[in-house]
């Protein structure tokens, strides 16, 4: 729950233009919601605030494509 | 307000200081308006553009040799409006116009942009802008369009004053700063590793290029686009967003076209970090992109899909680090090609048809050899692609053609992501056809008659003519058949035929020809030992062949082959005896061998070469044909009997009535008979080596009577033509003929021409007739017009394999590419396509060396070599030099030694400097070793085992030499001051030592204040060494001191 939680509020306040508010199933990149410069960002800001060292070839679309999704490769790295 | 420059700036602003007088920044954009316009209100609107972006009024200058922006607070600007309703000009006057006028230089230091308002029509107007890429990018330029769109919209209702005041630039450099503090990205970029060297595409190996640019539009149609569009939702592909996934593909199959068009695997490809990372960012104006290096190693076998993975991690990573301020002088030095993928564009205004055209300025950063622009417009799901490409990489030809290599790349991508990048063939159907129809056109001589009854018939037509000269000695046509006859009659007699075989050792003489003939009469193949060959050699060869008899003289058929079966020419006088005087019946078929020829492969071990006398008679129909002409087909028969150069000499003048001239072997020392030719001025057509040639290229031979030359057997390099032109006749014709011994004597022709002077060697040519010719790269692909592959022969030439080795035959006789139940010959020789449709010799596949990675080969040194005045023979080799004492590392260095000859030494620091500017710095040789004349093997090629076993003289060149002339002390004092080195010798280079570009800044200004010149930035990179600086810097002081007096004394 807290990841979630984590997630939404650094995505709302430092990745979106406007603070819109974002669901946890929301597609955030085909949407164009997110573009790939700031889903780099997203990508660094897991990695260290869930402590969780994230390889090149993780940083797939699968993983990061909504904050649902990203919980789950989190939880899958910190298992 | 003075402000720092952003990196980006940095380095756009040393690009133009490299290059003053070219536009390579100007980004002009041309807007076509039609509609209602108001004139006023626009100028009105621009004013307020102007007064409301720091970034319009910026300029820039240097403080204490450091370059600053000044962004003005009051900057007055009056947009221009121009009237040309009166005279409208056509479109393409627009256009020339809009070229023309974006090639202006704008001055940094007082504006750094130039706009204007033209009205054409009632109801159409022209907005032309042009901004120094110092403040303005492609985001920007969109940001300024909607900003004076809006102004003007607001000018229009008399609101203008109510304009909000958008970002500002300066806010960003103060950004750029405090990230540029950040070591962390930086770091990223300084660690990363870089190719050695920018791809040489398509044979491209100047040291560099200039900036005029080209750019060409891709045809690129909307299936395409589609196509791509529908490949990004593919899961292998997919990656953050749609735009993500084409920006992949496109910079994949980029990697993959550098990669074929260069045979480089490593490789580096530049593009663009937006940088816009803050809300507030992507409403400023101002040049935020930054270029940073994405770089990839190609393996064996890669596939598309494998290369496109690679990819993307890497754009990850660029993604991650692409930060601002973390891009430097040497991560742009990383790649001469840039991707720039852009779907920005601009949005249409009520009440206006807008249309926008980037102008290109006719140049680019000289560095950037290939620049791609790929458009993607979103709303109309089309796309266009540009590559803008330098002039001097691409000539008129290759950019036609590069952009259709490119598609057909892209195409392989679009078709199949799994197949492998070697795959595609790059060229085009068009190019197809150069080479298959122009180059190899399918001429079938229609003769028939094959070689020994052309002979007869030509003995019957001139019974009575002089066929053979030696010394005092002649032989009639009817007499050499008459003796031909006896001596087929005596091998036929004694149990010989097809598919057996007799050596011949003889001195060059009669008895040569006779043996010869005579073998070929009775169906025989001959097996020719040349007579200076050791005598190991001579059992070796007969060993190989299995022959069956040996044809020789008196002398050695008791002593070297006393153990074997002889005939003994000069003394079993039995044969000369035998009544039989007819023409045998013709026993041998095409296919049947006529002569069997040993050559040493690298390995040393011989190879026997099958020719066949369908395959001999194919290249005398040609020789005849070329070269003979009615009483004037004189040979001279002087060269070795086992070198297949000689064939041509030994047979073409018995088709043609033509005549023979034997200048016979000394017993000791060097052959040096074509030197008995030169004095003996007997003969018409000569054929011979270049070695040959090097002998007579000092000599005065304008009574000469040698009206045709036939070279052969080596590289012929056009300074050698160019002086054998000037030694003899102006009638002279030379013929360059190039054919591996496989392909019997001659596959490839050129005839000279002075025009062909500007190549460092006499291209081969075409096809001779019969034969084919292909360039073929590592996949069995015609390589494009330019680019370097091996060349491939075919045709009725053909050998028919080598003797006894069915593995090596399979191995160098393979199935042809291009016509079915065909065989073609892999030469092992480098050649390119020219864009003038000849093939161009490059060296051997075995010289081809790698330093440092970077494929070069030995033939272009050499060429560029034997350019020089005073450098005659040449040969560069890679050798092995032993650590020095002083060096630590003990590891053994190679390094490229070239090995000349002429009259006299040269001046080596001038032919280095001469050579700095032919070749990149990895090909110039470390050493230059003087030889009175270079050592030849037996048949009259250059030597080079000995010139590896030769003992170097030993002076291992100096690493540091102290300055000497006082010019040299000063510059090299402010090198050591401002790169903060110990010691800069005077031929050590300025990168080499730690240059870098913002050293080079500060290292000219303080030059310029101490001498009180005026030298322009980038003379420290083409004067690279304080020595070579110096020399410059004395002669301008000469100069204008000269200048002065000249001044003085008109005074």
């Amino acid at each position: 729950m807290k990841t979630k939680d984590t997630l939404i509020q650094f995505i709302q306040s430092d990745l979106i233009d406007d603070d819109q508010p974002i669901s946890s199933d929301e597609d955030l990149l085909t949407t164009g919601l997110i573009d790939s410069v700031r889903v780099m960002r997203l990508v660094s800001f897991v990695g260290e605030a869930f402590s969780i060292e994230i390889p090149p070839e993780d940083m797939t679309i699968d993983h990061f494509i909504s904050v649902d999704a990203i919980c789950a490769y989190v939880a899958s790295k910190q298992s | 307000m003075e402000k720092q420059l952003t990196q980006s700036q940095l380095l756009l602003w040393m690009g133009q200081q490299l290059n003053p007088k070219a536009p390579l920044y100007n980004m002009a954009f041309l807007f076509d308006l039609r509609g209602k316009f108001e004139q006023k209100a626009f100028q009105m609107a621009f004013a307020k553009l102007v007064e409301q972006n720091d970034t319009m009024r910026t300029v820039f200058h240097l403080t204490d040799g450091k370059p600053q922006q000044l962004l003005l607070e009051v900057f007055h600007y009056s947009l221009p409006v121009l009237d040309w309703r009166k005279e409208p000009p056509g479109e393409i006057e627009l256009q020339k116009w809009a070229a023309q006028r974006s090639q202006e230089l704008l001055d940094l230091e007082q504006c750094c942009f130039d706009s204007v308002l033209i009205q054409l029509e009632e109801h159409r107007h022209l907005w032309y802008l042009n901004q120094h890429h110092l403040i303005t990018d492609a985001w920007s330029v969109t940001v300024l369009y909607q900003a004076v769109m809006e102004y003007y919209q607001l000018a229009l209702q008399g609101t203008l004053a109510q304009a909000v005041v958008p970002p500002q630039f300066a806010n960003y450099v103060d950004f750029e700063t405090l990230q540029r503090a950040n070591a962390k990205t930086a770091e990223h970029w300084s660690n990363k590793e870089y190719p050695s060297s920018l791809p040489r595409l398509y044979g491209f190996r100047r040291p560099e290029a200039g900036s005029q640019a080209y750019r060409i539009a891709i045809p690129f149609t909307l299936e395409r686009a589609e196509q791509l569009r529908a490949l990004t939702t593919r899961k292998e592909l997919r990656s953050w967003t749609p735009h993500a996934t084409l920006f992949n593909i496109f910079l994949t199959t980029l990697f993959a076209y550098l990669f074929r068009a260069s045979g480089q695997r490593s490789l580096c490809i530049g593009s663009p970090a937006h940088n816009r990372t803050k809300p507030a960012f992507k409403e400023t104006l101002g040049v935020f992109i930054e270029l940073f290096p994405l770089v990839v190693e190609i393996q064996d076998r890669e596939t598309f899909l494998s290369l496109y993975k690679k990819v993307q991690t890497e754009v990850n990573s660029f993604l991650m680090n692409g930060r601002p301020g973390a891009s430097s002088a040497e991560t742009s030095r990383a790649f001469g090609t840039v991707l720039n993928y852009i779907h920005t564009s601009f949005p249409p205004i009520e009440g206006l048809e807008v249309k926008s055209h980037w102008i290109h300025p006719g140049h680019c950063d000289p560095r950037h050899h290939l620049r791609m622009l790929v458009y993607d417009f979103d709303q109309t799901g089309e796309m266009q692609l540009y590559f803008e490409l330098n002039a001097d990489v691409f000539d008129e030809t290759l950019r036609q053609q590069a952009p259709v290599h490119y598609l057909s790349i892209l195409d392989a991508f679009l078709q199949n992501q799994e197949q492998l990048l070697t795959t595609p063939s790059l060229i085009g159907a068009a190019e197809q056809d150069l080479w298959l129809k122009k180059l190899n056109t399918a001429v079938v001589a229609a003769s028939g008659q094959l070689l020994v009854q052309q002979f007869e018939e030509q003995v019957a037509q001139t019974p009575q003519q002089i066929a053979i000269r030696c010394a005092d000695q002649e032989l009639s046509y009817q007499e050499l058949n008459l003796k031909a006859n006896q001596l087929a009659a005596h091998l036929q007699q004694v149990g010989l035929g097809v598919r057996q075989r007799v050596a011949i050792y003889l001195k060059r003489s009669p008895e040569l020809l006779i043996a010869i003939w005579g073998a070929l009469k009775a169906g025989v193949a001959y097996v020719p030992i040349s007579f200076d060959s050791p005598v190991d050699r001579r059992y070796e060869l007969l060993q190989l062949a299995d022959c069956q008899l040996v044809l020789t003289t008196l002398d050695h058929s008791q002593g070297t082959f006393a153990n074997y079966s002889t005939t003994v020419l000069d003394s079993d006088q039995e044969i000369w005896n035998s009544a039989k005087v007819e023409n045998p019946p013709a026993v041998a078929n095409r296919e049947d061998l006529a002569y069997l020829m040993f050559t040493s492969g690298s390995t040393g071990q011989p190879k026997g070469v099958m020719i066949s006398h369908a395959a001999l008679t194919n290249y005398i129909d040609y020789a005849r044909e070329k070269y003979t002409a009615p009483n004037q087909s004189t040979f001279a028969l002087f060269t070795r009997i086992g070198f297949d150069l000689t064939v041509t000499s030994i047979f073409t003048p018995f088709t043609c009535g033509g005549q023979i001239v034997i200048y016979p072997e000394q017993d000791t020392g060097p052959d040096l008979a074509v030197l008995d030719v030169m004095r003996d001025n007997a003969v018409d057509i000569i054929k011979l080596t270049p070695s040959h040639l090097e002998l007579l290229r000092a000599d005065d031979w304008s009574s000469s009577r040698i009206r045709l030359m036939i070279v052969g057997g080596e590289d012929f390099k056009s300074s050698l033509a160019q002086a054998i032109t000037a030694a003899f006749p102006a009638e002279l014709q030379i013929y360059n003929e190039y054919g591996p011994t496989e392909a019997t004597v001659g596959c490839v022709v050129h005839h000279y021409e002075s025009r062909d002077l500007d190549t460092g060697s006499v291209p081969i040519g075409r096809p001779t007739t019969g034969m084919e010719a292909y360039v073929l790269d590592e996949h069995r692909h015609l390589a494009p017009v330019g680019i370097v592959g091996e060349l491939f022969v075919a045709g009725k030439g053909l050998a028919e394999g080598y003797w006894k080795d069915e593995t090596r035959t399979q191995e160098c006789f393979v199935t042809h590419a291009f016509q079915a139940g065909q065989k073609m010959y892999r030469t092992g020789d480098l050649a390119r396509l020219n864009t003038a449709g000849e093939l161009e010799f490059v060296g051997r596949t075995d010289q081809q060396i790698k330093i440092g990675g970077i494929r070069i080969e030995l033939g272009e040194i050499e060429a560029q070599l034997a350019h020089y005045a005073g450098v005659e023979g040449v040969a560069v080799e890679l050798l092995e030099q032993l650590p020095s004492v002083a060096d630590e590392s003990k590891s053994i260095k190679r390094i490229l030694v070239a090995f000349y000859s002429g009259d006299q030494a040269v001046d080596v620091m001038a032919l280095r400097a001469y050579l700095s500017k032919v070749l990149p710095v990895y090909m110039i040789p470390s050493q230059f070793q003087y030889l009175p004349a270079l050592p030849l093997t037996p048949n009259g090629k250059i030597n080079r085992q000995a010139l590896r076993a030769m003992e170097r003289e030993n002076q291992s060149l100096q690493s540091y030499v102290a300055p000497g002339t006082q010019v040299e002390e000063l510059l090299a004092d402010m090198w050591q001051e401002i790169l903060q080195v110990d010691q800069v010798g005077i031929y050590d280079e300025f990168l080499a030592v730690g240059g870098t570009s913002l050293s080079a800044i500060r290292l000219m200004a303080r030059i310029n204040e101490i001498l009180e010149l005026d030298l322009p930035l980038s003379m420290i990179f083409q004067e690279p060494t304080v020595a070579q600086f110096a020399t410059r810097v004395e002669e301008i002081l000469a100069k204008l001191l000269s200048d002065l007096e000249d001044q003085n004394s008109a005074e």
